[in-house]
């Protein structure tokens, strides 16, 4: 792997900058011990559009956003942010937490934290931290077991799963993918 | 004209016995042991009915006989004391509705004071009794079926506020949170902060009683770097600033709510700036218009004005609100102020969806919501409606579909013109 992905990049979005501030200040806290020696980087934008013109040049490992923001909701936001990087790590942080806000975070983002503000700053620092390295983890996994330089035993070990996985869900390990590149959901079963 | 009673005349008491037999009312005299002396046709009429509902013989010459409750003992002695009584008395006889006579009981006396007999002229409310008893039972089904709706309406009322409190709980609940999140971050950060200051004090400490003053040099710049003493110097009056800034927040929003409510004057006219109320009703409910709307508020010089701040406090919101909701994306809510006559007028616009013009007469009413099920009480505006009114002013909404909505609120400076306040 090359070196410039050894650093874990964080991507933080809130309309209010002085959250935006404080939790750069809570992950400033996070020690290399914590992440398996590697570095933190951390940026922050009180814009969701501007968040996603960075999010096109580059890739982040995490994605923390807000839910209520004005230019659009957490939700829309995360789920363009996926559309670009299916594989980044999300977690929604937000003041208010009503049904509505919760169930689309995790019907159509599929986050894998639902914060509440206010929040523990020990508590961050340490979720932050492991989702960073599981999700590095599975990237990984994710690269190598595509690679075609990957081992051989690998290779057959990824195929039977994915033979497993294709006969269980027929369709499932194909991508269909639009002219412009966007993923193609459907929810056919003669897939 | 007439002789006196007692040189009889007999054409005279002939003329009175025609007369008397002829009444629609049962006329008797009775004698002190009871025995009827004289009973006219609707007498005799009278005590058959009682005879035959009650399964008795006719015939009987004592009238306690006919019926024991017909001259009730208390009426006679009463009658014979006084002179005279009238009154009531129900007989339950059958199965039939009770027969109810209103009786008239005069005693006459002799002239040595003995008593001669009692006279005794009845009248059947027998039909107006029964009339009246059915009107009491509706009246008392009314009665209940009243204070049930109240009750209703008691706790539709409550619904309706507490349905509106739920949105402002979510609301203030983001609007807290948000500095409470980040004020309460910054105080860990500082307590980390402050630990690195204090090593850092206890290494000045070392060094000042160091001999290697060099070596003691080195050291607090090694200290001072590993632990970032140049950002934290820099950063630690900005997280106070924001700090105090968010704390600030808080303190403003809970003060807002205290205005809005302003519950130590319930139900009170008290003079009261509609500004201060505009104001503070904006900045709680702003959490749910700020995503949508730019609100632009042109206030005018008005007076205060003779009012309930909270009751109109909560139609301000209800408008607001509303408005906020009729904003499919992005739009501009006004809020102007100004004063007509002895009149202020307050209007509220919107650049939203508008109203449909079959949906524009019935916004007033009761119940009626465009809102799903659940969202909407349809209360929020007949409630605006009944508080207004109440402060004797006017509202009146214009609406055009796809342009906007428009109300306007007129409120007198002052209630003494008025009678007292409805309640």
């Amino acid at each position: 792997m090359s070196n410039a992905a050894t650093v874990y990049r964080v991507l933080l979005v809130d309309d209010e900058p002085y959250v935006l501030n404080a939790l750069r200040r809570c992950l400033s806290f996070i020690n290399v011990d914590m992440l398996g020696g590697e570095g933190l980087r951390v940026e922050t934008f009180s814009s969701a559009a501007l968040a996603l013109e960075r999010l096109e040049e580059d890739d982040f490992d995490l994605i923390v956003s807000d839910y209520r923001m004005p230019e659009m909701s957490g939700v829309e936001f995360l789920s363009k942010a996926i559309e670009m990087h299916p594989h980044v790590a999300r977690m929604i942080l937000s003041g208010y937490a009503d049904r509505d806000a919760i169930l689309a975070s995790i019907n159509e983002t599929q986050v894998s934290r639902f914060l509440c503000k206010p929040w523990d700053d020990g508590e961050l620092r340490n979720l932050v931290a492991t989702t960073l390295i599981q999700s590095r983890i599975i990237r990984e996994a994710l690269t190598r077991a595509t690679a075609p330089k990957a081992g051989a035993s690998e290779r057959i070990a990824v195929a039977s799963e994915l033979d497993r996985l294709e006969s269980e869900f027929p369709g499932i390990t194909r991508l269909q993918r639009a002219e412009d590149g966007g993923i193609i959901l459907s929810l056919d079963d003669h897939l | 004209m007439f002789p006196a009673l007692n040189e009889p005349d007999a054409e005279l008491l002939q003329l009175l016995r025609v007369v008397a037999d002829g009444s629609q009312n049962p006329l008797f005299l009775v004698d002190p042991e009871l025995h009827i002396l004289y009973a006219n046709r609707s007498a005799h009429a009278i005590t058959v009915q009682i005879t035959v509902g009650s399964g008795r013989q006719p015939g009987s010459r004592r009238i306690n006989e006919l019926h024991p409750d017909l001259l009730p003992s208390f009426a006679l002695e009463m009658a014979a004391s006084a002179g005279e009584w009238s009154g009531e008395v129900a007989l339950p006889i059958g199965q039939r509705r009770p027969l109810v006579l209103m009786l008239q009981i005069i005693a006459v006396r002799s002239d040595n004071g003995a008593l001669k007999c009692y006279g005794v002229s009845a009248r059947d409310i027998s039909f107006e009794y029964a009339r009246k008893s059915e009107l009491q039972a509706r009246n008392d089904e009314l009665e209940v079926a009243y204070r049930k709706l109240k009750g209703a309406q008691e706790q539709l009322l409550q619904s309706e506020k507490l349905a509106s409190l739920g949105q402002l709980a979510a609301g203030v609940a983001h609007e807290i949170n948000n500095p409470i999140g980040y004020v309460h971050s910054n105080l860990a950060t500082l307590q980390e902060y402050s630990k690195q200051l204090l090593t850092l004090v206890e290494n000045y400490d070392r060094a000042l009683e160091s001999d290697n003053a060099e070596r003691a040099r080195t050291d607090i710049r090694d200290l001072r770097q590993r632990l970032d003493i140049d950002f934290l110097q820099g950063d630690l009056p900005q997280l106070i600033e924001e700090s105090r800034e968010g704390i600030e927040r808080v303190r403003k929003i809970v003060q807002d709510l205290k205005d809005f409510s302003r519950s130590d004057a319930r139900d009170k006219f008290v003079l009261a700036d509609i500004h201060r109320g505009l104001d503070s009703t904006l900045n709680i409910i702003w959490n749910d218009l700020k995503y949508k709307a730019q609100v632009v508020k042109t206030f005018g010089e008005i007076p205060q004005i003779e009012c309930i701040p909270s009751e109109l406090n909560q139609v301000f919101m209800n408008i607001l609100l509303n408005a906020g909701q009729a904003i499919a994306e992005r739009g501009i809510v006004t809020v102007s102020t100004s004063l007509d006559g002895d009149h202020v007028v307050i209007a509220f616009g919107d650049d939203g969806e508008g109203i449909p013009d079959d949906v524009l007469p019935r916004i007033f009413d009761p119940f009626f919501t465009t809102k799903s099920v659940g969202a909407g009480t349809g209360l929020g505006l007949a409630i605006s409606y009944g508080l207004i009114k109440k402060h004797h002013g006017s509202i009146d909404v214009t609406s055009t579909p796809g342009e906007g909505t428009l109300f306007l609120i007129r409120l007198p400076i002052t209630q003494s013109a008025n009678e007292a306040p409805i309640s």
